[in-house]
């Protein structure tokens, strides 16, 4: 008899006990590495949410002014929809609730070609919200190349006819994608890229015309705030399940703000223009955007601060969640 | 015969049984050492990336509430920046004499103080807040532009009017772009003949003397204004704010340019262009008066809260200057340092850049220099331009306010007698960007976590500069993270504080009644 029971259970006891411990130790590092993740993930919720902020914020700068069609109809040219401008969601015309189109010569007062029906109940009236859920698009509409240089000079071959001249044979800039037509070039595609949806979105009511509630998320509720407010055709979106959406709404991170936007766009001061009085051309033709700050005559450029879409004058953070989002 | 078994091991069998259960127990505790270092590591790493974790939290915490500059749940002595200056310091911002005997805040000073010490007087007869109004069930509009009839009509043509007596501030009001009294009335294509600059370079004639110019022969004609202008062309500034001549008809105007370029001109060549002074007399909105809201909304926010919180509570186009009846000479007042946001650099609002002591926007103001909100537990050497070596030991409340429109220069200043603008830079990040420990006490071998957040206002934009800096005591190991944040504005933060002790709380819920705040009047 080589051994005897009682050395076999030892055996068993020391193997099994310095297993347990071993065990324990990974379990305690694997536990901890999930802690760790799970923090983590609600810190990368977190950035997300804060970068909801800053869309959100330039969403509402850029559609004071771009963005709107003409209200009922957009009217086309050349099978083109014809765009408006807009003056801001406070016109900077009379003080009015924008937005609204530009004025129409002989037309009283500012009362322009209108943008929205302000008036109904959708957004962007006062009182209504806009959902945004964010991903990014394969191609956006209107996407361009982002290399430079395609109306090069040729400088390397003497024997050449466009032999350094400053030839624009070339559009510039050019689509990101070749694409037959403009209209496809307008269109982009906007199909989602793969694992870029359900992770962040922002939502942004109007709280009054020039003031704003926004709300940051990062999560997969794609910015609907609760179950009851989906329509049936929105909750096929999440196979119709409640408890599905509301695993996901109880996952995120919501943040909410209030904003003002201004239409205040720029700064004056007197003295960058000082120099160009006795000169015979404009302002910003004297000093074009692209001007730098140099000495000599003190040659500046307002453009330096150039805004065209207004000013976030405040941004208030909600301590608490507000009743209308 | 019969042979007797031994039951045992041989020698070798032993030694061989040993050494593999040497081996066998080697492993084991090899084994056990691996993973419990392993762990060890992990704990370590593990506990440091919980408190760069937590210091991104506290970084986040303070871009939204402000809470390392003013915690609101604190008592009031442990809250320097809502106090009240000392009437009597006049080093706490004072604009002119007029104001010395004015009480001054901080950015957190609530208006309610200030109205009471008559900083922020609230017209009689004005109602303060527009009527909310409710749209699908929300109360909306609590921040509206104001329509104009909703002040009382004016009653004549000067500023005894409500509408521009209305100077308290009103945190419903929101500077709309219609509103007349948010824009100073400029033409800022008046100018003046750039006497000044001819001085500087000078046309020269065939024999190589300066040619002067034929209706000022001491004056030197320059070569790029070879023309003839007047020297004072539509008025410098065609401003119609002051708010020292209430309801009376703007006077006439002496206008002179540049007043203050050198204190060479203080003398002789100062009282030669008095004379070329050119008149002007202003008539405009409402009707020949005397447009004062404006000049009043900013004289009393720099009073409220200082500069920085001016720049951001008044829109970004805003033009920091206006005429007072102190002095005739246009866009300045009284004293040699005193245009309303002058030019002296170690005390006033304007930069120095340039060297022209004129009105300016932000851009302007805040390209060379940069205000910001120093923390108030940061050195107490407000002496900022040029900082002093060592920090001058001043510690006393009645200089808290002025480090808050602290600057550095950032433009190509090479005469700097205190070491230039790297000196000046890193003044201006240390005491905006204190760092402080994320924990007050902490295990001597734990990692060392500190959390800033610095504010300032630099070419025109509010900027919050986060960084999370974190020292390991055991391996020497410095990292730091830093971003620039996005969050509460000072006037959100203040919007998020009671004017006592706490948080307030704001909802649209029509059924509720909202906290006051720091600017509740």
């Amino acid at each position: 008899m080589l051994s005897s029971p009682a050395r076999r259970g030892t055996i068993l006891i020391i193997v099994a006990g310095v297993s347990a411990l071993l065990a324990s130790l990974a379990l305690a590092f694997l536990a901890r590495m999930r802690s760790d993740t799970e923090e983590s993930q609600h810190l990368l919720q977190y950035a997300q949410a804060k970068i909801m902020l800053a869309a959100a914020c330039n969403y509402v700068q850029e559609s004071s002014r771009l963005g709107w069609d003409r209200y009922p109809a957009t009217p086309t040219v050349d099978g083109l929809q014809i765009h408006d401008e807009a003056y801001g969601w406070v016109d900077v015309r009379d003080g009015t609730t924008g937005p609204k189109g530009k004025r129409v010569s002989g037309t009283p007062g500012f009362s322009g070609p209108e943008l929205a029906d302000l008036s109904a109940n959708k957004w962007p009236s006062v009182g209504t919200h806009v959902r945004c859920p964010m991903y990014r698009m394969k191609r956006p509409p209107y996407a361009i190349k982002l290399n430079a240089g395609h109306n090069y000079m040729v400088t390397d071959n003497p024997a050449s006819p466009d032999y350094c001249w400053p030839l624009l044979k070339n559009r510039d800039p050019r689509p990101a994608q070749d694409v037959d037509n403009y209209p496809d070039f307008a269109a982009g595609d906007k199909t989602p890229v793969v694992d870029t949806t359900g992770k962040a979105w922002f939502r942004v009511y109007r709280d009054g015309p020039g003031t704003f509630i926004v709300t940051c998320g990062s999560g997969g509720s794609d910015g609907f705030k609760n179950w009851d407010e989906l329509s049936a055709t929105e909750q096929l979106q999440f196979n119709s399940d409640r408890p599905f959406f509301e695993n996901l709404r109880n996952a995120e991170v919501r943040l909410h703000y209030r904003i003002e936007w201004s239409a205040a766009v720029t700064e004056v001061t007197y003295h960058n223009l000082q120099h160009e009085i006795a000169r015979a051309t404009e302002h910003y033709e004297t000093w074009p955007p692209n001007a730098s700050h140099t000495w000599s005559s003190s040659r500046r450029t307002q453009t330096w601060m150039k805004n065209p879409v207004g000013t976030i004058r405040t941004i208030q953070r909600l301590i608490i969640e507000p009743s209308f989002w | 015969m019969t042979r007797t078994h031994a039951s045992g091991f041989t020698l070798i069998e032993m030694m061989i049984a040993i050494a593999l259960g040497m081996m066998v127990v080697y492993t084991a505790i090899a084994g056990f050492r691996v993973a419990s270092q392993t762990i060890t590591a992990a704990k370590r790493l593990s506990l440091e990336n919980s408190l760069l974790r937590s210091g991104y939290f506290e970084a986040q915490r303070q871009l939204d509430f402000w809470t390392n500059l003013d915690d609101p749940t604190a008592l009031d002595t442990e809250r320097p920046l809502k106090r009240t200056g000392n009437p009597a310091d006049s080093s706490i911002g004072a604009l002119n004499s007029r104001d010395y005997s004015m009480k001054r805040g901080l950015p957190f000073t609530p208006m309610r103080a200030l109205q009471s010490e008559g900083v922020w007087p609230k017209s009689p007869g004005v109602p303060r807040f527009a009527d909310p109004k409710t749209v699908n069930g929300a109360r909306v509009g609590t921040i509206m532009p104001r329509d104009l009839s909703f002040y009382p009509p004016p009653t004549s043509a000067n500023s005894n009017d409500a509408l521009e007596a209305d100077t308290g501030f009103d945190p419903s009001y929101s500077w709309s772009p219609h509103d007349p009294r948010t824009w100073i009335r400029v033409d800022l294509s008046g100018k003046e003949r750039n006497w000044v600059q001819q001085q500087y370079v000078r046309n020269k004639d065939a024999n190589n003397k300066d040619v002067t110019d034929p209706l000022y022969p001491d004056k030197y004609v320059h070569p790029d204004f070879p023309e003839h202008f007047p020297l004072v062309y539509n008025g410098r500034y065609i401003l119609f704010s002051n708010p020292e001549n209430s309801g009376a008809a703007l006077p006439t105007f002496r206008i002179i340019p540049d007043p203050n370029k050198s204190p060479l001109l203080l003398d002789g060549a100062m009282a030669d262009m008095n004379n070329k002074m050119v008149e002007i007399t202003y008539s405009g909105y409402p009707t020949a008066g005397t447009h004062t809201w404006y000049p009043h909304q900013m004289s009393r926010l720099i009073n409220a809260m200082g500069y920085a919180a001016l720049c951001e509570y008044l829109p970004p186009n805003s033009l920091y200057s206006w005429y007072t009846l102190v002095s005739t000479r246009g866009d300045r007042t009284e004293g040699a340092w005193f245009n309303k946001f002058g030019m002296h650099h170690d005390f006033e609002f304007c930069n120095d850049n340039g060297g022209q002591k004129s009105a300016r926007g932000i851009w302007r103001q805040t390209y060379p220099s940069s205000y910001g909100y120093i923390n108030p537990r940061a050195p107490n050497d407000f002496n900022v331009y040029p900082a002093p070596d060592p920090p001058s030991p001043v510690a006393t409340d009645k200089n808290l306010r002025q480090r808050f429109y602290a600057r550095y220069k950032s433009d190509n200043d090479t005469t700097d007698p205190n070491g230039g603008n790297a000196k000046q830079l890193n003044w201006f990040i240390t005491r905006t960007g204190l760092q402080e420990p994320l924990m007050v006490e902490r295990p001597q071998n734990w990692p060392e976590v500190k959390v800033s957040v610095a504010r300032f206002i630099k070419s025109a934009h509010h900027v919050a500069v986060a960084k999370i800096s974190r020292f390991s005591p055991m391996t020497g190991e410095l990292i730091e993270l830093s971003w620039t944040g996005l969050g509460t504005t000072l006037r959100g933060a203040r919007q998020q504080r009671l004017p006592t002790t706490g948080w307030a709380h704001w909802d649209n819920d029509p059924g509720v009644t909202n906290d006051p705040t720091l600017d509740s009047p």
